[in-house]
């Protein structure tokens, strides 16, 4: 048998929306296969309806080990032997790490839960995994990568023949992706089949052995990775040709504007560290997950109390006590988790992209709509937001819009220093490469630009300069002609006592 | 380093218990009569009603809920009790009718919530008032006497000089312990509640899981309701109001989680007797009623934002 | 959907408004063109209201009972309503029944001072107001023609009273009490102190507790007492706070124990030996008190005294089988 899963076929409407028109997928066993495709292009819907967590519309049909499959809820998809790794899934964080490896499937024992076993099962597959924690601890201990790690445990120990990925490295550290990488082809070797989402290009080529792409509800085609290049994905992916995909605008490059001197924070998750930005540049921060950029940023912007260090701006010394010292000084922060801290997702794009200017919105004294509106109306040209109008609701728009709204919010009260954390986590390449383009067109105004990310590539592509943080301190800094991969690894990973 | 930080994750885990033998020790030395059997066997006496209560909110809490009307539930099922205890019926019927109306309200609640995807506080806010409304139309707004002397000493009489209604509460502490730690099903709640949607792709009946918390919480209810009403020999429609507040404040104080999916059984116990302790040790001081409500108001602020604490304490 | 939605509910309120109408004891009907009086009044026969403060414990529904009785026998259309303790609605009420045109309200403030523009405004729409079972503030100048009520000062003296004599005029006493945002609460400790000061002997060995008239609460505070108090009397504001002491106690401790009220509990109480006595107040001599001032007043009469009490009756083993 060729095929261990084939779906034929697979539509799915939802009121008002076609989400999957006849598409299809077919995974070999014992293949690494990725599906790809823009945010919205019809992944999740069609790996949901494989989970029976969606119905699909009459007509089609999936065929698992040849034979008709049909599952109405992920419990009888897992007994089938199907297994999924959600992306936005938190874990249960007051549950031990044997409890949630275990949750839904616990093993028993005369009819109780069987912890002993249950423990001792989970240090042996957690060992495999090169993972180490012990069992019995709490999963609000440890870290998000950990945490990651043991959601992708949890799916392996089904003993599933077909196993969905979805965006597995989101947020995992490049070790531990390599750890993952190897649990992987062990997976392969004794003929599990992965489906693999993820919107890391390098990822694609360096696991998955074939790859089906998808836009707009529609099945683009599928072929071997070993025969398809960058450009060729994208473009299937698009559907128009991206020859740059980090685009680098020139600017100049002039005096300091931004100086922060030995950080420390109070809860000692930084420690001493030191950066300046120049008009004109784009400063990269980079990292482990788990480094202390995002709490270095925060603490510069007054989230957290510092125990010591000093922050100046064009040369002045500025106290900063909370965000809004930083905020009046000209210096914005477009945080890393929008859902969180960056957006009202049940208001409307114009709501969000007045929250913080509001002052520059007001006449007499009363917010002016008419302003607002105006306002807002130019960001979303601006920016190229993809929404029907200014009164659309943000929780509505796709990732990479979001992302987008909350840097016009920002924009909109005009920042010379502009901070992002993570800009382009979870978005697709257009809204990437459009987020590249408007940091290039913030610097030749004569911004300066920090910006944080996991992704190597993307720093080298975009900054001028790339500091790196290991374990709360300074570890280096690259200047853009000596980029490396290797060389910023290597800092990234300094063991420090 | 990480020394202190055991001892400090300790110290917060332990807190309440910390301050439930602080506050055993200050009552003792303020009034020595505090320590004496027969009032330890008040407390017990007191402690019982409340603490089957506390057990039933434990498992809708720690499975992402709530509950408003159980005080309603403990006088409606009461007043059944009390009709139907007169003598006319073996003691069975009363107690089988008042456990069976408590399940039917807490059914009612779980679907509400579970199903028909309701705010617990509203759904139950709601059964709170109807069941009180049913409890006034059942009894006529009178209450209800003349239950036989062998239903009265369901609660009154005691055991090796424990009263029966704290033995009560021991086999409901072990059988809710049980079934929380140790069952399949009490594993499966503390998932509901850490994580919904968690829960859910991993192949658990959440709306199961959730109907039959509120489902137990209301069993409980009705057996409080029966005990209740040989406890005050009279089945009163009024009775138990704002109990439901005690119940959670029990759980708060004992560390359960108002975000759900967290909280051990000791801690309730723990909360429990707290919380009777507080107003049998202010009633021997002859404090009045009302300030015995603003320290049980502090504590409960207190007990929560140790709670909190605690929990970034780790995060940390 | 709305519409079927609103439908829906129009149709689910007509059943049970039917359901309630059906029962043969209906005494919360709000629906004025139905009163609950047996025989249809004559045409012509006074309309007159009473506004209860709630009737969920026995003490009100003597209040109701008493009420629907003298009614019948005066011949007058009598609708009863229930405030629920509320005095917002309370005042609606009281706005509606003299918009519907009646000739007479009666009412049972929630609020002592809240209710009194509610009462003037239909006093000056030339309906007559009484106050029954408890009082408004400055009554007389709110257009209040008449009370009828209890005088809980008096019954609470006459508890006391009771006790004392037993007491041989010597011995430990507590008290359990209402809530102290309640006028009835204070004034029977008022009474129970004022006989207090007259035996230097009996002392009050610990503060009023607060029982807000719970029969648990009291139970629950009696017990802990009990433990570290010495006491010859407990001395409770209403008789389901004294089952609850005697509950505690048990039956014939040896230790007096006394309420307010006369009700089914309390007298059950007494006779099994928990309670020692209560003083009775019937709610429905208070009611029938206010309804008759009323209808005279209505008649062109002038009452002879616009202060109607009902005195309280001290009921124990010895006459208890009377009254039950």
């Amino acid at each position: 048998m060729e095929y261990v899963l084939e779906m034929k076929d697979i539509s799915k409407t939802f009121p008002g929306v076609v989400a999957l028109d006849h598409v299809q997928l077919q995974v070999r066993p014992g293949e690494v296969h990725a599906l790809m495709g823009e945010n919205g292009a019809g992944k999740s819907t069609l790996m949901k309806i494989l989970m029976g967590i969606y119905t699909k519309d009459p007509g089609g049909e999936i065929l698992f080990d040849g034979k008709p499959y049909h599952a109405s809820n992920p419990k009888e998809a897992m007994d089938m032997g199907v297994a999924m790794i959600h992306q936005e899934l938190n874990p249960i964080l007051d549950m031990t790490v044997y409890e949630n490896i275990f949750v839904g499937r616990e093993l028993r024992k005369n009819g109780l839960v069987d912890k002993k076993a249950e423990i001792e099962e989970a240090e042996k597959l957690i060992e495999e995994c090169g993972l180490h924690v012990s069992p019995k601890e709490t999963l609000r201990n440890l870290t998000v990568a950990q945490c990651q790690l043991i959601e992708i445990i949890k799916a392996i120990s089904v003993n599933a023949k077909v196993i969905v990925m979805d965006e597995p490295t989101a947020a995992i550290t490049e070790r531990e992706v390599e750890l993952l990488f190897q649990h992987i082809r062990r997976l392969k070797e004794k003929g599990v089949a992965i489906i693999y989402i993820s919107h890391r290009m390098a990822e694609i080529f360096s696991i998955c052995d074939r790859v089906s792409v998808y836009r707009d509800g529609q099945y683009i085609g599928t072929g071997d990775t070993a025969s398809l290049s960058e450009a060729q994905l994208i473009k299937m992916m698009v559907g128009r040709e991206i020859t740059d995909v980090y685009p680098k605008l020139s600017a100049e490059i002039g005096d300091v504007m931004f100086e922060a001197k030995n950080i420390t924070r109070a809860d000692n998750k930084v420690k001493g560290v030191s950066l300046a930005v120049r008009k004109g540049e784009i400063l990269g921060i980079g990292g482990l997950v788990g480094a202390g950029r995002s709490e270095l940023v925060e603490g510069i912007f007054g989230m957290h109390p510092l125990s010591g260090g000093e922050i100046y701006v064009n040369g002045k010394k500025v106290k900063v006590s909370s965000p809004q010292d930083i905020i009046k000084e000209g210096v914005a922060l477009i945080t890393e988790d929008r859902k969180v801290t960056g957006l009202n997702l049940s208001g409307t794009v114009n709501d969000n992209i007045a929250m913080v200017a509001i002052k520059k919105l007001l006449t007499n004294g009363l917010y002016n709509k008419a302003k607002a509106h105006k306002a807002a109306q130019e960001y979303i040209e601006k920016l190229n937001i993809k929404t029907p109008s200014v009164d659309q609701i943000v929780g509505n728009l796709s990732g990479g819009n979001q992302q987008k709204v909350v840097i016009a919010k920002w924009l909109l009260n005009e920042p010379d220093i502009i901070i992002l954390d993570e800009p382009t986590r979870g978005i697709d390449v257009g809204a990437k490469r459009d987020i590249y383009l408007l940091l290039g067109n913030l610097v030749q105004q004569g911004k300066a630009v920090i910006m944080i990310s996991s992704e190597i590539p993307e720093l080298m592509g975009i900054c001028d300069r790339i500091l790196v943080m290991c374990e709360g301190n300074y570890s280096g800094e690259v200047q853009r002609e000596e980029f490396s991969q290797e060389r910023i690894m290597t800092l990234a990973s300094a063991i420090t006592v | 380093m990480k020394e202190r930080k055991h001892i400090n994750t300790l110290i917060s885990e332990y807190f309440i218990f910390v301050i439930f033998i602080a506050l055993v020790i200050i009552l003792t030395c303020l009034k020595p009569s505090f320590i004496t059997p027969g009032n330890l066997v008040n407390i017990l006496k007191q402690a019982s009603i409340n603490g089957i209560l506390a057990f039933g909110m434990m498992f809708v809490i720690v499975a992402g809920g709530f509950d408003m009307s159980v005080g309603s539930t403990v006088a409606f099922a009461g007043i059944l009790a009390a009709m139907l205890g007169q003598g006319n019926y073996p003691l069975i019927v009363p107690l089988v009718v008042s456990m069976l109306a408590g399940l039917a309200v807490g059914i009612a609640n779980g679907v509400g919530v579970a199903v028909g995807n309701l705010p617990p506080f509203i759904m139950t806010l709601g059964t709170m008032t109807a069941v009180r409304g049913l409890a006034l139309v059942v009894s006529g707004g009178k209450p209800v006497i003349g239950i036989s002397a062998q239903y009265k000493a369901v609660a009154a009489s005691t055991f090796c000089g424990i009263p029966m209604l704290a033995l009560y509460l021991a086999v409901i502490i072990v059988i809710c312990s049980f079934v929380l730690a140790k069952t399949v099903y009490g594993r499966r709640v503390y998932a509901c509640g850490g994580n919904l949607l968690a829960a859910k792709v991993s192949g658990i009946n959440t709306t199961l899981i959730r109907i039959s918390t509120f489902a137990i919480a209301g069993l409980l209810a009705g057996l409080s309701g029966f005990l209740m009403t040989s406890r005050v020999t009279i089945g009163q429609p009024t009775a138990a109001e704002s109990y439901e507040m005690d119940a959670i404040t029990a759980c708060v104080v004992g560390g359960v989680s108002m975000s759900g999916g967290v909280g051990k059984p000791w801690g309730v116990v723990v909360g429990c007797l707290l919380i009777t302790v507080i107003a049998n040790g202010l009633d021997i001081m002859g404090v009045s009623s009302h300030w015995q409500k603003i320290v049980k108001g502090a504590i409960i602020v207190l007990a929560v934002l140790i709670d909190i604490k605690g929990k970034n304490n780790k995060k940390n | 959907m709305k519409k079927f939605l609103a439908l829906l509910l129009t149709g689910i309120m007509v059943l049970s408004l039917a359901a309630c109408g059906s029962k043969t004891e209906a005494p919360a009907n709000n629906d004025s063109s139905n009163a609950p009086v047996e025989e249809p009044a004559e045409k012509g026969a006074y309309k007159i209201a009473l506004i209860q403060q709630h009737q969920t414990n026995a003490f009100q529904i003597a209040v109701t009972e008493g009420a629907e009785a003298k009614a019948k026998e005066l011949g007058v259309e009598l609708n009863i309503l229930s405030a629920d303790q509320d005095a917002a609605k309370q005042i609606s009420q009281i706005e509606q029944c003299v918009s519907e045109g009646y000739d007479a309200i009666l009412f049972e403030p929630v609020d002592p001072d809240g209710l009194r523009d509610a009462a003037k405004a239909a006093a000056d729409a030339g309906v007559v107001v009484i106050n029954v079972v408890s009082v408004c503030t400055d009554w007389e100048s709110a257009g209040i023609s008449a009370i009828s009520c209890g005088n809980n000062v008096k019954a609470g003296e006459n508890e006391m009273q009771h006790v004392a004599d037993l007491l041989g005029g010597k011995g430990n006493v507590a008290f359990l009490t209402g809530p102290s945002s309640v006028t009835d609460a204070l004034d029977r400790l008022e009474g129970y102190r004022n006989i207090l000061a007259k035996y230097p002997d009996i002392k009050e060995v610990v503060a009023p507790a607060d029982c807000e008239w719970d029969t648990a609460k009291a139970q629950a505070t009696v017990e802990s007492w009990l433990s570290a108090y010495d006491l010859d009397a407990i001395v409770c504001e209403n008789d389901g706070m004294a089952v609850g002491a005697g509950n505690a106690a048990g039956a014939n401790s040896g230790i007096i124990i006394t309420g307010v009220d006369g009700t089914p509990d309390g007298y059950e109480a007494i006779e099994d030996g928990r309670m020692t006595g209560t003083v009775a107040q019937d709610g429905g001599i208070m009611a029938a008190g206010g309804l008759e001032a009323a209808v005279t007043l209505l008649n062109g009469g002038t009452l002879e005294n616009n202060v109607i009490i009902a005195d309280s009756v001290w009921i124990d083993a010895s006459n208890v089988a009377d009254y039950k």
